[in-house]
């Protein structure tokens, strides 16, 4: 029997519980994927050939597990399998709902595997995303202007204002790279002042707020959303914008009034947007009484309660409710798909790994070392927590419906990759916390 | 960065913030899914109900013989289809449509035919778990399809309506409506058939059209004459062989002249002459030989003309009208001539002329005799349509039996309903109703047969609308006498 290598036997010892951890959490997901897809198969008679997706997903994760084991054997243990697991879900979602999507969103789960693992490969301490931020801010919003003069809605149809950038047959949407663009900038622009942000207060009245100088920001942050909200009437995407900024200025200032002052504002923005465009006037008109237009303008929101409510406790099963009654359900609806195929022990399962998933996050925030790797792994977290609050709240009319994707689980390949980049971040930094502990 | 306390409690804040609005996200599932679900589902516009409704196999209804007349086919969509081999039967079977509902022994037995009824709760639950779409179970008709199809050839799409019972039973053997509709193609054609008020093919005629009864009140008041006597051991000879004097005098009602359907052979008649050829005279005169308002009145309450019949699944009617004072003659003349303010469904006269032939007893009409289980080879019976009901003594039947056996003798028009192989008992009549008198020609009557296994008693009662010849509402029945004698 030859020695084990000194370098392997390191590996072993270190990240041995952790990755047997990883791995059979991953092997339970990948059993539930499986099963899923076995009883849709089943219950729509496909042959078992349909079955590659799920051959696809287990190389992904065999995969990813593999390398994060040799390159990141310190990282968190929870975040790729619960990120897989979700993504396997939608998987059987999308190939359930729109079985001519299956292949695409299995692409860009590929494609985003790869973009986590390239990040992997990156020198961990980010200073390449940390340094150079006003590039990367300016470089993401140049595209985003792109959009305005050259976008295309590859859906052809329907009253979607999403617009994308058309290479070929790909398309992507600039503001799924431009969320993680700003989360970054933000925690280097954070992080740098931070500390003056702190202590540079002035006071106003009994309160003390951070001087003006560091509002700055504010007004920047102002200018993207409107920006978003304006051209693209994008009511989502802004509120996230917005949300993810809030929080990120909360953690580096300290100031609870910030929150405040930020609700404020999201506040009057949003009734002079209600006042100004029709699209978000009718909105939140149908948001907040959608039953006497249930054949009209309040039709998806209705719809998508009916299927809630068809689900009832366990679900009809996989493949044998009406969720395609719901336009658009497999990327606006997705949650209430699940909610009436797993029904309600499906919809709460999902925000429960998401609830983990987002509270590992900032964990792997709390562990930071350094302000950027905190404000960088919160940004993120809350990233992903708003987004999933925003489309789930949507869908259970808690919210005005937005036109965001659920993380993980929705059709959309530029939503799949900007999830899956911000767990490799995630991953990276957890990788760091724990290392420098 | 975490040694400052200030920074871990904001993230500890933050995170607590994130997962509260998780919770209120859990709390919203659950509310739409358990709370509201209910409400939401049963809602209208959730097209599932619909989508379920469509896998449902609904039962088959059969006629007495097994022949199909409602059945569900599965299309190539993988939905059940409703399908009517025989659009004759209609009028009988009533429809299902996703869109307009039920009627007939399809809203009747509804629960049955979709399996809500009749299954054990366990086969409910596994079907729920297993999306099994229900099965509902067939049910058996009293109609016979081949008396249906008979009387309603015979109608030669005149307008007009005809039932035709089982005496012994109150199993109805046809009921007939025309103008119909075909409930194959109902969705389509629903909004014309709605628009067509004129002819009015979705009204079940036979169930629920009121007519004038004409010349048929004739019977009604012999039966309240004949029950007036206390002593009928003659046979109720006294009454019938009583000369009525002027017995073929033309009657004035309004505007209407009223003579003898058929002209009587010679100028002295008996009552049971005038009854045979249909003279109103001695009838109108009902209250000089003895009759009291009262007493007819309360005839009319026994024989059940003042109230709805009971047939389930359909809308049966009654005339909405109360007892007129004595003050009134000239509406009691108008009621004891058949044109005053009472007016009958051919159900209703069926029932009693029914009661007639099974010695003043009438078995409640019903249209549905047993049901059967998905799969199963036998038949379950279901509970008759109630208790029989006393209508007429035993020996005023026998003496209209009687009455009724002499004018299908000699009544030219009533004899067109005599045929081979039974005995005819009938009265024709004609009534008018609107202020342009249009004619009704009537056949009210039974058909007594030996022949076949055992004695049967048909009883045939066919309104013909805008007729003035009652010899074809006779032509009606004997096609259905004909053929019921063939069961």
């Amino acid at each position: 029997m030859p020695p084990l290598t000194p370098h392997y036997a390191d590996d072993l010892e270190e990240g041995a519980p952790a990755a047997r951890r990883e791995r059979l959490l991953l092997a339970l997901g990948g059993a539930f994927i499986l099963i899923n897809h076995v009883a849709l198969l089943l219950a729509r008679d496909r042959p078992v050939s349909h079955l590659w997706p799920v051959a696809m997903w287990a190389l992904c994760a065999a995969g990813g597990h593999a390398l994060l084991n040799r390159r990141l054997p310190a990282r968190d243990p929870l975040l790729f399998p619960l990120a897989m697991l979700l993504t396997g879900w939608g998987l059987n979602l999308i190939a359930r709902l729109v079985p001519s999507y299956t292949v695409r969103q299995t692409s860009w789960l590929v494609v985003g595997m790869l973009a986590l693992l390239a990040l992997t490969a990156l020198p961990r301490d980010l200073r390449w995303l940390r340094r150079y931020r006003y590039t990367w801010l300016i470089g993401g919003l140049a595209l985003l202007f792109l959009t305005i003069f050259v976008g295309e809605n590859p859906a052809d149809t329907g009253p979607r204002l999403w617009l994308w950038l058309g290479l070929g047959r790909v398309y992507y949407q600039p503001s799924e790279l431009l969320k993680i663009l700003l989360v970054a900038f933000l925690a280097s622009y954070f992080a740098e002042h931070g500390r003056y942000m702190r202590q540079d207060t002035v006071r106003l009245g009994p309160w003390r707020v951070p001087s003006p100088a560091f509002l700055g920001p504010v007004l920047l942050m102002w200018g993207v959303c409107v920006i978003v909200l304006v051209w693209q009437r994008d009511l989502g995407t802004a509120t996230l914008f917005f949300a993810v900024f809030m929080a990120m200025l909360y953690l580096a200032s300290g100031q609870a009034l910030l929150l405040a002052g930020g609700a404020a504002l999201l506040a009057i923005a949003s009734a002079v947007a209600y006042r100004l465009f029709d699209v978000v006037a009718l909105r939140v008109d149908i948001w907040w009484n959608p039953w006497p237009t249930a054949n009209a303008g309040g039709y998806q929101i209705v719809q998508s309660l009916i299927a809630v409510a068809s689900g009832g406790v366990l679900g009809q099963g996989i493949g044998q409710g009406q969720p395609g009654i719901i336009p658009v359900v497999h990327s606006d609806f997705a949650f209430a798909a699940i909610a009436e195929e797993w029904g309600l022990v499906g919809a709460l399962s999902v925000i429960g790994v998401l609830a983990v998933l987002v509270v590992r996050g900032m964990r792997v925030a709390a562990q930071a070392r350094q302000p950027f790797d905190m404000l960088l792994a919160a940004g993120l977290s809350v990233l992903l927590a708003v987004q999933g609050l925003l489309i789930m709240g949507g869908v259970l009319r808690l919210l005005p419906l937005t036109g965001v994707t659920l993380p993980f689980i929705s059709y959309g390949g530029s939503s799949l990759l900007t999830s899956f980049t911000v767990v490799g971040l995630l991953l990276v930094l957890s990788e760091r916390g724990e290392r420098a502990s | 960065m975490n040694d400052s306390p200030g920074h871990s409690r904001d993230l500890g804040r933050l995170a607590m913030a994130v997962l509260i609005a998780f919770a209120l996200v859990a709390l919203g599932a659950t509310y739409w899914g358990v709370l509201r679900a209910a409400d939401l589902r049963a809602r209208d516009d959730n097209a599932r109900n619909v989508l379920a409704e469509q896998r449902i196999a609904r039962g088959a209804i059969l006629d007495r013989t097994g022949e199909p007349l409602a059945l569900s086919e599965q299309s190539a969509g993988g939905l059940m289809v409703r399908r009517y081999p025989h659009p004759a039967a209609a009028s009988a079977i009533g429809y299902y449509s996703l869109t307009y509902g039920v009627a007939g022994i399809e809203a009747a037995y509804d629960d049955v035919l979709r399996g809500d009824q009749g299954r054990d709760d366990a086969d409910v639950l596994l079907d729920e778990l297993l999306h099994r779409s229900p099965a509902g179970s067939d049910v058996r008709a009293t109609l016979d399809l081949d008396v249906q199809e008979a009387v309603i050839g015979a109608l030669e799409g005149r307008a007009g309506a005809a039932v035709v019972l089982d005496a012994a039973t109150g199993g109805v053997l046809a009921l007939a409506s025309l103008p119909g509709y075909d409930p194959n193609v109902l969705d389509a054609q629903w909004d014309t058939l709605r628009a067509d008020r004129a002819a009015s093919p979705l009204l079940n005629r036979a169930a629920a059209g009121l007519y004038q009864p004409g010349g048929a009140f004739q019977t009604v008041i012999l039966a309240a004459l004949l029950g007036a006597q206390t002593d009928l051991s003659d046979g109720g000879e006294r009454v019938l062989s009583r000369a009525v004097e002027d017995g073929s005098a033309p009657v004035v009602v309004g505007d209407l002249t009223l003579g003898c359907t058929s002209d009587p052979p010679g100028d002295v008649l008996t009552l049971a002459d005038a009854y045979a050829y249909g003279c109103p005279a001695p009838f109108v005169a009902a209250f000089e030989a003895g009759l009291t308002g009262d007493s007819l009145w309360e005839r009319l309450r026994v024989l059940g003309l003042l109230s709805a019949p009971a047939l389930e699944g359909f809308e049966t009617a009654a005339a909405p009208i109360a007892q007129p004072g004595s003050a009134v003659p000239e509406a009691w003349t108008a009621l004891l001539a058949g044109q005053g303010g009472l007016t009958v469904s051919p159900l209703q006269m069926a029932q009693w002329v029914a009661a007639i032939a099974h010695e003043g007893n009438a078995m409640p009409p019903h249209l549905v005799d047993a049901v059967r289980k998905p799969e199963a080879e036998t038949w379950q019976p279901v509970a008759g349509a109630g208790q029989p009901s006393a209508m007429l003594r035993a020996e005023v039947a026998r003496a209209l039996e009687q009455a009724l056996g002499y004018a299908a003798e000699t009544n030219p028009a009533t004899q067109q309903a005599q045929g081979g192989g039974y005995t005819l008992f009938g009265h024709s009549a004609l009534a008018y109703a609107g202020p342009d008198e249009t004619p009704y020609a009537w056949f009210v009557g039974f058909a007594r047969s030996s022949e076949g296994q055992s004695a049967t008693t048909t009883v045939a009662v066919v309104i013909v609308e805008g007729e003035r010849d009652p010899a074809v509402a006779a032509r009606v029945a004997r096609a259905a006498f004909a053929a019921a004698q063939a069961r």
